[in-house]
């Protein structure tokens, strides 16, 4: 059976389709895309995933606390990093205002977790969090590489 | 000895013997002459009314006197009397005298002059100061009608009472009392009172001890109501504005007569600090300051106060403030200038925030200008590299259409359609190859890692088949093709047919050539509809920096102007516009007024929404369409545009709006965008006080929450009608 990855990217299908291909054509994940907050956490409550990617800017989704705390930050929208705010609600639940109920804690360490995102000031907290893989998306990023963090991702669980 | 020996003045008087007639002082003594200033000489009877300020009292002292018979006592009251050139206030005891048939025939009185006492405990009641008297134990022994009315307990429940039931807090009341016995008098104390009905007034009191010392022998005192003074203070001091009272000489030199903390907090001092300081001294140069007066003198002339003006300042560090003022010219009765009062608030932080925004703002435009210029630049140099790759499988034999639309339309159907063959053969010249792998000498032509490789993209080629993405399955195609031709590349020759590598070499850059060619188109739409989006976003940055031009613009230049701006979408994603506006009677002499730039670019965003957001009608036998309609009701003009295809859920109808969001299903098909369009729009609908409404409803039957299937979005700008052409 091939190792299961999420990837947690409202842009996956759209802007980024281009490092999909190169995962596809691989033909070695069983890849799941999240593309907002709360169809993250749907998919992290039905099962457990191998290595799980992570962009910091999402949608809320469908999820009423997701859209709460969007509005919540709606004068400073800068702030609203619901991604940020779903590593915190796993790994830092002290930070955030966000409750993860019937995720199942066992197979969430954070050393399958990877961060891909634009923003570029989150090393010290992801640190923290001991969330040991953070990539920066810009215009020179190679398409192959959520494949990479993938590969990364796994090779680290091995270890 | 007779009652006319007692010291105090004597009389009898004799009821008239008929009605109609007065009565009559038959007798009296020298103490009442002297009282009245009747000379000894003057023989009696009196008549009583010469006695009366007012002619009732008489009738109202008979009334009296009988119900004091009825209840067997004497009566005793204070009446108001005339002597000769005087008022007299008289404490009158009366005993009625009765004839053997008890029928009244008149009444002996005594009467003593009590008219200073009276005068002065008539001046205590009126006056509009609360006067109260403490004994040692500080019990109220004495209190004016001020005083309880102040305190809302009438006299007789207020005296007796002890002067903690008064004050709010004892601890007060204790203070009080020590600092009057320490100091003898004390003045304009300020204490807090509980009325009977709870409520509490802030006093000033002012006590003084009687006696003048040890021992306590009580006190006495008078309050003032000073709550609404208080309050009045309260809101100058706690009101986060600085307020202020300039006094100006005859010289023409202001000075501050008076101001509250925040007005000295702007200064960075406390009000005594500033009080008596000469006003120029605040101002940063004496251009300011006589700048001020100036306008403040044309503000006056013009009978108006000077508002919102704005002056340079020094604190105490000598930093600078920039100020706004409120200010208005006193004067007195002869109608000079005697000072002024106003408001100052500290708008420094505004003024230097409103400078970085401005800033920001020509920054952003600038590099949004820049971005455009990219956006333009590329999608020029894609023009040329997508008919390199030509042909265009996509375009029709009469020249129209192409990958850009067959892309821009998300049709995964068409797509494939042009795919799936090439895919096809590609499949099979990869099988050929792969089936020659076992043919003695031919594994040779790869090592065994590219074989592996090949047997996987082989694999591989299935799935985008069965892609709904129209992105992913080209993306996917190309990825493929590419993962090939590299290992054509390295292919070592003498061990397979020259003839099938360069089949699969063939087929390989086929399929790899129009998988690019829909990429370029995916990238093309990208920076159409990027390039649609930046400006968008420029202009709305940049909306405060331009000149404002309002201008009359018709309801139809309008619709014309922004499907005009739109027109190039409209042809890269092959949507009709069915425009019913004509269908609403005289449409064409409707006329709006405002920012013809800022209007189009309003409603050009929701046609580029509704385009955006549309889905193909396959199996409907056309192409999709938009429907624009309006509708002109009280004064106003709606022009809605419908689209057929991503649904926004109830949830997010007044979400979309926001600066920066992207709705759930946004990104469907992959839509980019940036979520500005409809803020945007919006902004500017509201800045014509007008609005934007959204409203989305799905087109089938069953679960309103299926948001697989398509929804009628409505995206309507609604503006007030300014004019009707003849």
């Amino acid at each position: 059976m091939l190792p299961k990855v999420l990837w947690i990217e409202d842009g996956a299908e759209t802007e980024l389709f281009n490092m999909l291909a190169p995962i596809y054509v691989a033909g070695l994940y069983d890849l799941t895309i999240a593309a907002d907050a709360s169809e993250a956490v749907e998919k992290l409550r039905a099962m457990e995933f191998s290595a799980v990617i992570v962009d910091i800017r999402l949608p809320p989704g469908r999820g009423k606390e997701w859209i709460d705390i969007y509005k919540k930050y709606q004068e400073n929208r800068d702030a609203a990093r619901l991604g940020l705010h779903l590593l915190r609600a796993l790994f830092a639940p002290t930070t955030t205002p966000i409750h993860l109920e019937g995720v199942d804690r066992e197979w969430v360490p954070s050393s399958r977790f990877a961060v891909f995102s634009v923003e570029t000031d989150l090393k010290e907290e992801l640190k923290d969090m001991k969330i040991p893989i953070y990539e920066q998306k810009n215009a020179k990023t190679p398409r192959t590489m959520v494949l990479e963090i993938i590969k990364r991702i796994l090779s680290h669980g091995e270890n | 000895m007779s009652p006319f020996d007692l010291p105090i003045a004597v009389y009898v008087v004799e009821e008239p013997a008929e009605k109609g007639l007065e009565a009559r002082v038959v007798d009296c003594n020298d103490q009442f002459r002297r009282i009245f200033g009747i000379p000894l000489e003057e023989p009696l009877p009196f008549l009583s009314s010469r006695f009366y300020r007012d002619p009732r009292t008489r009738e109202d002292l008979r009334q009296e006197l009988d119900r004091a018979k009825q209840r067997g006592e004497d009566l005793k009251i204070v009446i108001p009397l005339q002597g000769r050139n005087r008022n007299i206030w008289a404490l009158d005891f009366t005993r009625a005298l009765s004839d053997p048939g008890d029928k009244q025939i008149g009444a002996l009185c005594c009467l003593i002059d009590v008219t200073q006492e009276e005068n002065i405990r008539r001046l205590l009641d009126e006056l509009p100061v609360g006067i109260y008297h403490l004994d040692a134990e500080d019990r109220l022994v004495e209190c004016n009608r001020q005083f309880s009315e102040m305190t809302g307990y009438s006299i007789n429940e207020a005296l007796g009472r002890t002067v903690v039931d008064f004050y709010t807090d004892p601890e007060e009341a204790e203070e009080f009392h020590r600092l009057v016995r320490q100091q003898g008098t004390v003045i304009d104390h300020p204490l807090q009172v509980t009325k009977k009905t709870g409520e509490t007034i802030l006093t000033s009191v002012s006590s003084a001890l009687i006696g003048g010392g040890e021992p306590y022998q009580g006190r006495v005192g008078a309050l003032t109501d000073i709550s609404k003074v208080e309050r009045y203070r309260q809101i100058i001091d706690y009101l986060p504005i600085g307020l202020f009272k300039i006094q100006r000489s005859r010289q023409g030199i202001e000075v501050i007569e008076h101001c509250n903390d925040p007005f000295a907090e702007i200064f960075g001092l406390e009000p005594s600090q500033l009080i008596g300081q000469p006003v120029q001294r605040l101002h940063a140069s004496e251009a300011t300051y006589n700048a001020i007066l100036k306008t403040l003198s044309e503000s006056d002339q013009r009978g108006e106060a000077l508002g919102n003006y704005e002056i340079e300042a020094r604190n105490n560090e000598g930093d600078r403030r920039i100020l706004q003022i409120n200010t208005r010219q006193l004067k007195n009765r002869k109608g000079e200038i005697v000072g002024r009062v106003g408001a100052a608030q500290d708008v420094t932080r505004q003024r230097k925030l409103q400078e970085k925004v401005s800033k920001l703002q020509s920054l952003s435009g600038a590099v949004l200008h820049a971005y455009i210029h990219t956006l333009t630049t590329l999608a020029q140099t894609l023009d040329p590299v997508g008919e390199f790759l030509g042909p265009d499988p996509y375009q029709k034999p009469n020249g129209i259409g192409g990958a850009d639309q067959i892309i821009g339309r998300g049709d995964i159907a068409k797509v494939l359609a042009e795919l799936r063959p090439r895919a096809g053969r590609l499949t099979g010249a990869l099988d050929r190859v792969l089936a020659a792998r076992e043919e003695p000498g031919r594994e040779g032509a790869w090592d065994h890692e590219t074989w592996e490789r090949l047997r996987m993209l082989r694999l591989a080629l299935e799935r985008p088949l069965k892609s709904s993405n129209p992105e992913v399955a080209h993306a996917y195609f190309r990825e493929i093709a590419q993962g090939i031709l590299s290992s054509c590349n390295i292919a070592k020759p003498g061990h397979l047919s020259r003839e099938l590598v360069r089949q699969l070499e063939q087929d390989a850059r086929e399929l790899g050539r129009v998988a690019c060619l829909l990429s370029l188109a995916s990238v093309k739409n990208a920076v159409v509809e990027m390039d649609s989006q930046v400006r968008a976003l420029r202009e709305n940055l940049t909306l405060e920096q331009r000149e404002e031009i309002k201008e009359d613009i018709g309801v139809l230049e309008l619709v014309h102007s922004s499907v005009a701006s739109q027109a190039e979408f409209f042809y890269l994603r092959d949507i009709e516009l069915h425009n019913r506006l004509s269908e609403v009677g005289d449409v064409s002499k409707w006329v709006v007024r405002g920012s013809r730039r800022d209007l189009v670019r309003a409603l050009g965003n929701l046609l580029h929404n509704a385009i955006k957001y549309s889905w193909s009608r396959a199996g409907e036998g056309s192409r999709p369409w938009i429907e624009l309609y309006g509708t002109f009701i009280n004064g106003t003009v709606s022009i809605s545009i419908e689209n057929w295809g991503v649904p926004i859920p109830k949830d997010e109808e007044s979400l979309v709006f926001e600066f920066g969001y992207r709705g759930r299903f946004s990104a469907d098909r992959n839509r980019a965008g940036t979520g500005v369009g409809l803020h945007d729009s919006r902004e500017v609908a509201l800045g014509h006080r007008g609005d934007v409404k959204i409203h989305s409803r799905p087109t089938y039957s069953g679960d309103p929450e299926d948001y697989s299937r398509p929804f009628l979005t409505t995206a309507t700008l609604i503006l007030p009608i300014f004019r009707k052409e003849n």
